[in-house]
């Protein structure tokens, strides 16, 4: 996973939850790299998902919760590193269908190690769209809270319904999202 | 005392506070940089890589360009070498024709000499003992299927070299206003011995501009191609002929079900006495005439073909063929 997800985790944390925290939770996981990560940089994915895992046990919240919320705050990330790929789409909903073909691929032949969800967009509406989610991470609620992300930075609603779901035996996830003006 | 202690912890921590801070932004700053020049690397990069493709797809093309005009200027030498001792063979050889047809009659006259009543016995006799001797009848015979295949071999020689001056364009031409199509078609009528009973004709043709350039060349050139497309399809099969247009050239294209091209030989097929053929069926000229042909008129010509599906030879002419007759 890429150094960037860390490093905005470690952000998140250091804002919300004080330095103490992160320390903390550095510790009480086996970092191969002793927790000292850089944006540019590819890390073992399992030291992602025990940090977050590690956060979730102190602050006791539902771990679909956490991820939303730092989805939410990974967008912010993202694009502010990625600002060109923001610039360049209209519309919230130009940006989603772009991270695909686009934004994904182009990180994904950038950086050797990333691997990236495989999103498909059906049901294109006027003011609907449905976004299905493959990833053997199964990390739909992140995405969920990406896609929040997004409409924070257009500064429009997005709903959105989670109606399948690989954590409830779905065989992939599907979002369907609505956009409001 | 303890106040003070506390209060250097204090400033110390807060000192430190800021000083973290101030990494932090400069430690983003340089990331945010990083990333940037990467991706920037990575364009200029991926830039570089397609241009180093086309620079040696078009090396490659000069190469073989280069390669056609030397052979060019060679056939042409070999051409007008064999020219010259081919026109005294052949102005001689009707002359030792003449002759003979003179002997042979000189001959006849002798046999009819030889068994008349009316001449002395004995000079007769001598007369038709040499006469049959020699077999001369025989002989007179054979001359005459000797002189037909010289002939014809000489025609083939002439045929060769005429040609290999066609290849290396050494002739004027006479040029006009010329319809691709019509050029097509006639190639079509004068093939149609060697297309009708095997090869289905698929005709697509979009209207174009005229063509600035030699009639019968551009049908010498249509007739080559479709000839080979012909030979190239052992049972049945399809030719189709199409033209296009596109804003700076006339596009013709034509394919065949047939055999296809192996990869291997597919560069070569231009080269000038370049054949997969059995002797006898081809001379491998067909094709370099045509290059050199297309080129005059600054256009090109290039084939692509999936051995076992089929071939399609692509001809690109310029919109404007008179442009360059006013350039030279
Ligand atoms: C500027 C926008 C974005 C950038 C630059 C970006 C980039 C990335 C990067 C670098 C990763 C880590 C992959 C790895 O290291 O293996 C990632 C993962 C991911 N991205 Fe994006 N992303 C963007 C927007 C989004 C959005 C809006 C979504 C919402 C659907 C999304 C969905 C995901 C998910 C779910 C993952 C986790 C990996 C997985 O599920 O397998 N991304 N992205
Ligand atoms: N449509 C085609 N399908 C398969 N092979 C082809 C086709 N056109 C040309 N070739 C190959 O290219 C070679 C060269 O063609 P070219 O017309 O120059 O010579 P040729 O047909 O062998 O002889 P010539 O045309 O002088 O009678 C052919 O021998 C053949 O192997
Ligand atoms: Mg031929």
């Amino acid at each position: 996973m890429k150094g960037i997800i860390f490093t905005s985790l470690a952000d998140m944390v250091e804002e919300h939850y004080g330095l103490k925290s992160w320390q903390g939770m550095l510790d009480a996981c086996p970092l191969a790299t002793g927790g000292s990560y850089s944006s540019g940089g590819i890390y073992p994915d399992k030291e992602i998902m025990c940090l977050v895992g590690q956060l979730q046990q102190r602050l006791d919240v539902p771990l679909d919760i956490l991820l939303r919320t730092f989805g939410e705050y990974l967008f912010e990330c993202l694009s502010k590193m990625h600002h060109n790929y923001v610039i360049s789409k209209a519309s919230p909903r130009d940006f989603i269908m772009s991270i695909n073909d686009e934004i994904h691929r182009d990180i994904e032949k950038l950086y050797p190690g990333t691997s990236f969800p495989f999103l498909e967009y059906i049901n294109d509406t006027d003011n609907g769209l449905s976004v299905i989610y493959k990833s053997p991470r199964k990390l739909c609620f992140l995405a969920e809270g990406l896609i929040q992300g997004v409409a924070n930075q257009y500064n429009t609603d997005i709903g959105i319904i989670h109606s399948k779901c690989m954590h409830r035996g779905d065989e992939h996830c599907q979002m369907d999202l609505t956009f409001y003006e | 005392m303890n106040e003070t202690i506390k209060a250097d912890v204090n400033s110390n921590v807060s000192l430190l506070k800021r000083a973290y801070s101030r990494e932090k932004r400069a430690r983003k700053e340089t990331e945010e940089i990083l990333e940037e020049k990467t991706l920037e690397l990575f364009a200029a990069n991926y830039e570089l890589k397609a241009a180093n493709e086309t620079l040696l797809k078009q090396q490659s093309t000069l190469v073989k360009n280069e390669k056609l005009a030397a052979l060019g200027e060679l056939s042409a030498g070999i051409a007008h070498e064999i020219n010259n001792p081919l026109a005294f063979i052949i102005s001689n050889i009707n002359s030792l024709e003449d002759y003979c047809n003179q002997f042979s009659e000189i001959t006849h006259a002798a046999q009819k000499v030889s068994v008349s009543e009316k001449y002395d016995n004995e000079v007769a006799d001598n007369l038709h003992k040499v006469l049959d001797k020699q077999d001369l009848n025989y002989m007179i015979n054979d001359s005459k299927l000797i002189f037909e295949e010289v002939k014809e071999g000489l025609d083939r020689v002439k045929d060769i070299v005429a040609n290999l001056k066609s290849f290396s364009r050494t002739q004027s031409s006479d040029r006009e206003d010329t319809d691709v199509k019509d050029c097509l078609l006639s190639a079509l009528k004068i093939a149609n011995n060697k297309v009708k009973y095997h090869c289905k004709v698929v005709k697509d043709f979009d209207p174009t501009p005229s063509i600035y350039c030699n009639k019968n060349e551009l049908t010498q050139v249509f007739l080559n191609i479709i000839i080979n497309a012909a030979q190239a399809i052992p049972k049945q099969g399809t030719i189709t002929l199409t033209t296009r247009c596109s804003d700076d050239y006339i596009i013709i294209d034509i394919s065949d079900t047939g055999i296809g091209i192996p990869e291997e030989i597919l560069d070569s097929i231009f080269n000038p006495f370049f054949t997969a053929k059995p002797l006898g069926v081809g001379t491998g000229l067909g094709l370099s005439v045509s290059y050199g042909i297309i080129k005059d008129l600054s256009g090109t010509i290039s084939a692509e073909s999936t051995p076992g599906a089929g071939t399609t030879f692509t001809i690109l002419i310029p919109n404007d063929t008179r442009m360059d007759d006013i350039n030279v």
